[in-house]
């Protein structure tokens, strides 16, 4: 069964039509890719499916039901913006991880954040940019979900700190779950996905795997991406 | 979820409202001292005794509308703010996540309430316990004695009546910022627009209701049924509809900020 499975799938703000009828499923095991310039509808698509929009029209699943407060417990979400409140100490920020999902591993967390140095005992204040980013990336892989959306993961941070973050999705990655990043940095990204999706002015312009479009076409997503989306 | 959710948010809000009330407890502590001995006092002294008292009164006036503001700002940053990625993704119902906000709030404010009467109480001293003391008698002379016999009653009910009252107030604040942060610009003026638009409905509706409760005994009476209605009848009869357009408001701005929160969540 898919993870996700979505049909003509409309979202508007008010006159704005942020998705015209998206439609696509995501098969576990899968890495997926959706990509598209800015303001295509990546973080539209990734709130609705984590329950923090309701579509206007079509239909959205997760693991067979629409988002809600079950598909919750199913989905770890990484928001593009830091949702952690900044007095709460990174020990704290765990507990309260632990507290509301059952699936989240705590110590494995725990060895993770220790491995990198990042004290425990700090508020999230203290941290750098970086180290907050993997403190959130890490109480969200850290989930044995069913789905994981990463939405603009690698945005902002060094190039040290993306390849950690996505040397952690793949060291995380459970073949029964499926992931999907959103992203308009490729480049850094391509190495992990399995599919992308090509989202442009909130319809689907290209669906495929990454193997298919280096085979048939010749070349890299990035290259394709440029191809395609050539201002 | 909603007992984890109020355990998390009584966290969140001690690390700020716990100190707030202790400061006062402490300016109170301090200026009863200063009360007591200010006669005997070297000058130097007497100087610091009414900076104390000063700050105590400064810190008085302010102590509830400051933990009513930051109970506010609270549900703002928590729930309509970057916070509200990782609080309504957690799996837990809407209502949780309202209900959480809404105890933790009037229970800060019923505690900011009872400090401060605590703490006038405490650097008035005797005077201060008189003059309680001497309201309550000059009240309940003008009562008649089915009235005085349940008194202790009455006070029950007005505090139920205070509580039904907060939880009104609080939840008007959160379905105005509910509805004016599900627009995409401008979010602080729609929601004081929401907040003035949904105050004049409200109270036009529950104005009427509580006319038309009065028109409905005045006309009980004109009829000789019960021409003479007790002092408590008639204290009962505008507390229940007091408490009746104070429930119907309650409800009215939860189901706004719960519809708002799950259809119209407008997050940056």
């Amino acid at each position: 069964m898919a993870i996700l499975e979505c049909k003509d799938l409309k979202k508007r703000y008010g006159p704005t039509e942020a998705l015209r009828g998206v439609s696509f499923n995501l098969e576990p095991g899968r890495i997926t890719g959706l990509l598209g310039p800015n303001g295509s509808g990546k973080t539209t698509f990734i709130k609705l499916t984590a329950g923090l929009l309701v579509q206007t029209s079509g239909m959205l699943k997760v693991c067979g039901m629409e988002p809600g407060r079950k598909t919750k417990a199913l989905v770890s979400y990484l928001p593009e913006r830091l949702d952690l409140p900044l007095w709460m100490k990174v020990e704290a920020v765990l507990d309260y991880f632990r507290s509301f999902y059952k699936d989240f591993d705590r110590d494995r967390a725990a060895d993770m954040l220790e491995g990198l140095g990042v004290p425990l005992d700090k508020p999230i204040r203290a941290l750098s940019k970086g180290t907050r980013e993997k403190v959130r990336l890490i109480c969200c892989m850290c989930r044995k979900a069913k789905l994981y959306l990463l939405d603009e993961p690698v945005g902002g941070v060094d190039p040290a700190t993306r390849d950690f973050i996505l040397r952690t999705i793949i060291a995380n990655f459970d073949p029964e779950a499926a992931v999907l990043i959103s992203t308009h940095l490729i480049g850094d990204v391509e190495k992990v996905l399995d599919d992308v999706i090509f989202l442009d002015k909130g319809l689907v312009k290209l669906q495929s795997s990454v193997d298919a479009i280096r085979q048939e076409r010749g070349c890299d997503v990035d290259t394709l991406f440029r191809e395609v989306f050539r201002c | 979820m909603l007992g984890k959710m109020l355990g998390h948010e009584f966290k969140a809000t001690g690390r700020i409202m716990l100190p707030l009330l202790l400061g006062e407890a402490a300016l109170a502590v301090l200026s009863y001292f200063a009360v007591r001995f200010y006669n005997t006092m070297p000058l130097l002294l007497t100087v610091l005794a009414r900076i104390a008292i000063g700050a105590f009164i400064l810190a008085s006036v302010a102590l509830c509308f400051a933990v009513l503001i930051l109970s506010i700002l609270r549900f703002r940053d928590n729930v309509l703010g970057d916070q509200g990625y990782l609080v309504n993704t957690l799996p837990v119902g809407v209502s949780s996540i309202i209900l959480s906000k809404l105890f933790v709030a009037v229970f800060w404010l019923l505690l900011a309430a009872a400090t401060l009467a605590a703490s006038v109480l405490l650097v008035t001293g005797q005077q201060g316990f008189n003059a309680v003391r001497l309201s309550v008698e000059g009240f309940l002379s003008l009562t008649d004695a089915e009235f005085q016999a349940v008194f202790l009653e009455m006070v029950l009910e007005g505090a139920g009546l205070v509580l039904l009252s907060l939880n009104a107030a609080y939840l008007s604040f959160y379905a105005a910022m509910a509805m004016g942060y599900g627009f995409a610009t401008h979010k602080t003026f729609w929601s004081f627009v929401s907040y003035v638009v949904m105050g004049m409905i409200l109270n036009y509706f529950s104005g009427t209701l509580i006319n038309l409760a009065a028109t409905g005994w005045e006309y009980v009476g004109r009829l000789d049924l019960d021409s003479t209605l007790s002092t408590l009848t008639q204290w009962r009869m505008a507390a229940a509809a007091v408490a009746a357009s104070q429930l119907v408001k309650a409800l009215v701005f939860y189901f706004v900020t719960h519809l708002s929160l799950k259809y119209r969540l407008n997050l940056e």
